[in-house]
């Protein structure tokens, strides 16, 4: 059978590409990764028919023209201008809307010489201000076909596809491969871009006039001037500003009182299965099955909650037009810092988690904005790092009301955004890179979110994060479970081996031999361990520290009673000293320690791989890692001597 | 005398004549819309930044990008 024939999906962002793109595949899709950058693009398949060939279709990252201008924008030229595709038609998202500023894209397009479909959405908004396209008028002047589609109800799709088989039924699939173009191209090869011709610009609008007429007098209701008296109130300095803060409280306590529930069962799952393994028996296996493998598949999946929430949210946020004017509203903001209004949405994602957050950096075009960005991140408070502040706030404020906990944890949660702020101006006035940022954002208009289009979103967001970073995380809390389960000790009475205590295994004895070091921080050898497991993944921190403080088995299996017996235990361990292991400067010390180092592998993988650097990697952890150590250091030696 | 986008307050309509300055940002600037000839409405206007509406777009934009735009008040 021949291979399938690959058609590429172009359009300029908010075009409804995507949403076409869904219902083209029936929204099966797989991301496709390119040249070693985190950039993706989505390839499916179109929805079988009997009877008839199926295309492969690429969705490429939206554009504004085929003279790339960020990462993202240059994989969209690489798949159509490079072999490395084989690219043979192309379908045109078109918004009829704003043909006048999007319709040059026809002409770049026809540089590549291969045959064109121009799917043109949005037709609904123009038909209720009574106008309407005049289709034929249109195909005529561009010599190429248009075809209307309904992004919402996925109307025009058979036509589409009738429409694109046909002109490559015209074309021989041999005949297209003529086309050919260098491997690899960059933004710095000018060879095969296309020209910035201005004239195609200046006749746009006159061009694009003479497709629309008046079908009815009366206008029912203009998107754009409800549009227009929205932003007067959302866009205001400070009326703006407290919608914009309603709106991000709103999203954030969904993040975590929604998903609550979600992660507890997730919890309660893994401790079932768990429990259901340990009836098969003891030794090494049933180690590995319990405390390994199952412990680090549940460290991976009890994120997706939270992330799946978070990501619905700002796909809720994105349709509706929103998200656009809460980049234009810290734009001032973050001027200030050598960020640009672009870079909110990759913060507001790190409070989630990095990964995914580091991953929406390629839409930033300034080098220096995305070398700030990613490395000012992992300070954002993230996921991960949430039931260490309850553990250790819960022992700070041990048999006092509740809401001074909360208050602290709000406080935490404020006080990274400061210290985000600080490094990234830090940054700002250190680093010398070329800074060509430019703030020159499409405002959409306000639309009624599609929710089934928000659910394809924040799944595929969950998915990129469960294949990404689960390996990672998995990977790694398999290493800290054998380095504490080994060397094995071998029972005399059966000849089965048994795990050591962790004082006796590899973790426990590195964890004395590094003391010296966390000693400064007030710190003994236990939470030492707990310090270096939590390298792989800050989540690994508390589980190690109960393991390391022999709460008892019987009451692990009880989430509650895990966190009950922890805090006993720690209020009653001792230094060899004698002083206590946990007190309030030390306990204090560790939440500045958690605030600021990068203990996360999967954040550092993510950053060498986005910034192409292992070497920005390293300095990002190093020197995350060494201020938070001094910083931990000054917390305890301050709090110590008051 | 010769106006910018930037130079304009809140309410104000021009002409955009032609964008100047370096060629990355004035191609952005012309694709994102802002042709010579385009007639523009300014929404809004903050010491950092501005809105502007139009054709059925509306476009944000700092004050040193707009300052790139040179436009005949209207």
């Amino acid at each position: 059978m021949s291979k399938d024939r690959t058609i590429a999906l172009v359009g300029v962002p908010n075009s409804g590409k995507t949403t076409l793109f869904n219902w083209l595949t029936g929204a099966r899709f797989e991301a496709v990764n390119y040249g070693g950058s985190t950039v993706t693009c989505h390839r499916g398949l179109s929805q079988l028919r009997w009877g008839e060939p199926q295309l492969e279709l690429l969705d490429t990252p939206g554009t504004y023209s085929l003279i790339p201008k960020s990462p993202e924008e240059e994989v969209t030229f690489q798949v159509l201008f490079t072999d490395r595709e084989s690219v043979e038609a192309v379908v045109l998202v078109l918004d009829s809307t704003q043909l006048s500023r999007q319709v040059h894209l026809v002409d770049q397009l026809k540089e590549l010489k291969r045959p064109i479909v121009i799917a043109l959405t949005m037709t609904d908004l123009l038909v209720d201000e009574g106008l309407k396209i005049d289709l034929d008028k249109m195909q005529n002047e561009l010599e190429v076909p248009v075809v209307e589609v309904d992004g919402r109800l996925g109307g025009g799709i058979e036509l589409l596809l009738k429409k694109v088989r046909l002109i490559l039924g015209a074309t021989d699939a041999s005949a297209t491969h003529s086309f050919k173009a260098s491997p690899e191209l960059s933004l710095t090869d000018k060879r095969l871009r296309p020209e910035f011709n201005i004239e195609n610009y200046a006749s746009s609008a006159r061009i694009v006039e003479g497709w629309l007429s008046r079908v009815s007098v009366l206008s029912k209701s203009s998107a754009f001037k409800r549009t227009k008296k929205i932003d007067q109130i959302a866009l205001h300095p400070v009326a703006g500003s407290f919608i914009f803060l309603g709106i991000m409280s709103l999203l954030f306590s969904s993040v975590f009182w929604a998903a609550e529930p979600l992660m507890n069962q997730i919890d309660v799952f893994f401790a079932y299965l768990s429990q259901a393994t340990k009836t098969l028996g003891s030794g090494l296996w049933v180690d590995f099955l319990t405390d390994g493998l199952l412990l680090s598949v549940s460290a991976v999946l009890v994120f997706v909650p939270q992330i799946f929430i978070l990501f619905f949210g700002l796909a809720l946020l994105e349709q509706s037009g929103y998200l656009a004017r809460t980049a234009t509203l810290v734009d001032g903001l973050f001027l200030r810092l050598g960020l640009s209004g672009r870079s909110f949405v990759p913060f507001l994602s790190g409070f989630a988690c990095a990964v995914p957050a580091i991953l929406s950096v390629r839409g930033l075009r300034s080098v220096k904005e995305r070398w700030i960005t990613v490395f000012v991140l992992p300070l954002m408070s993230c996921s991960a790092r949430l039931p260490i502040y309850v553990l250790l706030l819960s022992f700070l404020f041990l048999g006092q009301s509740s809401w001074k906990p909360g208050l602290m944890l709000a406080f935490i949660y404020v006080g990274s955004l400061l210290l985000g702020g600080a490094a990234a101006a830090f940054l700002n006035r250190f680093v010398q890179l070329p800074d060509d940022s430019l703030f020159a954002l499409d405002l959409p208009v306000y639309r009624k979110p599609y929710l089934k289009m928000c659910g394809y979103k924040a799944y595929k967001r969950t998915k990129s994060f469960v294949v990404d970073a689960g390996p990672m995380i998995f990977t790694f809390a398999l290493i800290i479970w054998g380095l504490s389960s080994f060397p094995r000790i071998d029972s005399v009475q059966d000849g089965a081996s048994s795990a050591p205590s962790l004082d006796e295994s590899f973790l426990g004895q590195g964890g004395k031999y590094l003391e010296p070091i966390f000693a400064p921080m007030g710190a003994d050898w236990r939470t030492g361990v707990g310090i270096l497991a939590s390298f792989a993944a800050r989540e690994i921190f508390v589980s190690s520290l109960a393991i390391v403080m022999n709460v008892g088995e019987t009451d692990q299996e009880n989430e509650e009673n895990m966190r009950a017996s922890l805090l006993r235990q720690m209020l009653e361990a001792r230094k060899p000293s004698g002083e206590m292991a946990f007190s309030v400067p030390s306990v204090t010390a560790l939440i500045v320690f958690f605030m600021i180092a990068l203990q996360c592998l999967s954040t550092v993988a993510m950053a060498a791989k986005e910034m192409k650097s292992y070497r920005f990697a390293a300095v990002q952890w190093i020197s995350l890692t060494l201020v938070a150590y001094l910083a931990a250091v000054l917390t305890f030696q301050v709090l110590s001597m008051a | 005398m010769r106006k910018t986008l930037s130079d304009l307050e809140a309410g104000d309509h021009a002409r955009i004549l032609h964008i100047e300055g370096k060629e990355m940002l004035s191609q952005r600037l012309i694709e994102l819309g802002l042709r010579p000839g385009v007639a523009v409405e300014i929404t809004q206007k903050t010491p950092s930044r501005l809105v502007c509406c139009f054709e059925r777009a509306t476009l944000a934009l700092r004050t040193r990008e707009a300052s790139i735009a040179v436009v005949e008040v209207l």
